[in-house]
């Protein structure tokens, strides 16, 4: 079914017409995917890939195999006119529940004043509409470029006017839930987001975080093991965030060269220590002004960092083969800005 | 390979143009991506050491200089030319590291092509872009600089 919405922002291009609003959903996946930047990398035999569309499969993939699951992919692009004067509704959600798709939209974002997410959460609840459901689990997955420490302007290529950083990120977010909810696990694809900053404002979102505190590269986290939602339902959180940083250490140390750390933060045994790192940290930006462009150290280099394991932090980490930290042997899990 | 090498300028010089009306952000970023790509392929493509070391060097000298171009000719906002020094920064610690400058050990030869990747890999993390907007001009000039 086709519904032609005119000068609207949002263009239904398919709906399921059988009832599925009873089905079984037994857990909730909200990826964001973003589009609006320079996402080209080369594969290991130099075909170039555009890493947004990729995840984008691979995310349909894991919908489509969700039998108790539901899935709302939102794949945001770039802001695009027709003829110069039109906007036009390139970014698109797709609504799966059940392995099956339910939902397709075409969406453009709200001039200026939208801020990160806003679209899309709105998106979300019109869909949803405040419907609960007894749900076993609720993961957010990101997909994107590393999401800034403060100055988030031109994040996105064509919105450059929509401020994306930490906070922003993690009050955006907070609003696809409902009351007191929290995410059981937030999954970042980007670089240098496993830092005590973004781990601060993730606190009273997600119950686990899986995030690299360096670089990642644009080939991106894996998600087949989501499955796991459909074959051990009672599976923890945390193995669930362990098994999916497993597989995508596994094939990232395959064939990538620079460094491939990736981190699982239990935020309830972190929640004693996060604070007072997160403000060392802030002490640190503010008295050194470390150019923030520059990709993450590992936190330990800094004097301020004390040494010993942080409690609640789960780490694989593979060192570069060349560059000054080839030889590195362990890492604390946690990426900072170096001078 | 020259006849191929000027019509793929012609082909990329003509959708520059194409596009020239446009942001260059992307486009930017996206040259320097496939100039290394292809330095890449070039040096898995050679069969000596001297030779894939030299493809190398030049890559990046090519880079260097096209960054340089950029330094000199855009009107960049301070945000712009931080990026713009750690694209570069980036650079030149490559190629200390291949020609053995700085405190850096030589590359041997026998990873000459693990090396290539490694740089290739390091450009396209999934860290910020290159997000600076340039003149259709200024493109052009870098695009001929990379050839």
């Amino acid at each position: 079914m086709v519904f032609v919405a005119g000068c609207s922002s949002v263009k239904t291009v398919h709906k399921h017409t059988a009832e599925t609003s009873g089905a079984n959903i037994d857990y909730r996946v909200i990826t964001y995917i973003h589009g609006d930047s320079d996402y080209l990398f080369h594969d290991e035999s130099s075909r170039p890939v555009q890493a947004d569309e990729n995840a984008l499969q691979k995310v349909q993939n894991s919908a489509q195999k969700a039998k108790n699951g539901e899935y709302f992919i939102f794949h945001q692009q770039e802001k695009k006119k027709t003829l110069w004067l039109f906007p036009r509704r390139n970014s698109k959600l797709y609504h799966y529940k059940n392995g099956e798709l339910v939902n397709q939209i075409s969406y453009r974002s709200k001039p200026a004043s939208e801020s990160f997410f806003q679209t899309e959460t709105k998106l979300f609840h019109d869909i949803t509409n405040q419907q609960s459901l007894e749900l076993n689990r609720t993961v957010f997955l990101y997909y994107g470029h590393e999401i800034p420490l403060y100055s988030g302007k031109s994040y996105h290529s064509t919105r450059p006017e929509v401020n994306v950083n930490t906070a922003s990120f993690a009050g955006g977010i907070r609003e696809f839930l409902s009351g007191d909810d929290r995410f059981d696990l937030v999954a970042l694809s980007t670089c240098n987001n496993g830092s005590p900053a973004m781990i601060h404002h993730l606190q009273d979102v997600s119950d686990v975080v899986l995030a690299s505190p360096q670089n990642l590269h644009l080939s991106h986290l894996d998600t087949e093991s989501i499955s796991l939602l459909e074959t051990d339902p009672d599976v923890s959180t945390m193995k669930l965030a362990d098994s999916i940083a497993e597989n995508t250490f596994d094939r990232l140390t395959e064939t990538i060269h620079t460094a491939v750390t990736i981190s699982v933060f239990d935020m309830e045994k972190m929640k004693s220590e996060i604070d007072d790192l997160y403000r060392q940290t802030e002490e640190f930006v503010d008295r050194e002004n470390p150019n923030l462009n520059r990709e993450n150290i590992d936190c330990s280099k800094l004097p301020f960092f004390d040494s010993k394991q942080i409690d609640g932090v789960l780490t694989y980490f593979q060192p570069a083969m060349f560059g000054r930290n080839a030889g590195d042997s362990k890492h604390s899990g946690l990426g900072c800005k170096e001078l | 390979m020259k006849f191929l090498k000027s019509v793929l300028s012609i082909a990329i010089l003509f959708l520059t143009l194409q596009t020239g009306a446009l942001a260059q952000n992307g486009n930017l970023s996206d040259i320097f991506k496939t100039h290394m790509n292809e330095t890449v392929k070039e040096v898995k493509n050679s069969d000596n050491a001297d030779d894939k070391r030299e493809i190398l060097d030049s890559s990046f000298n090519k880079m260097l200089k096209a960054v340089e171009k950029i330094e000199n000719r855009a009107t960049m906002s301070e945000n712009e030319l931080a990026q713009l020094k750690t694209f570069r920064d980036a650079i030149q610690e490559k190629s200390n590291q291949l020609n053995g400058l700085e405190g850096y050990k030589k590359v041997a030869d026998v990873d000459l092509e693990d090396f290539s990747e490694y740089s290739q890999q390091d450009m396209e993390q999934a860290d910020k872009t290159l997000t600076i907007s340039i003149t259709t001009v200024l493109l052009v000039i870098i695009i001929l600089l990379l050839l």
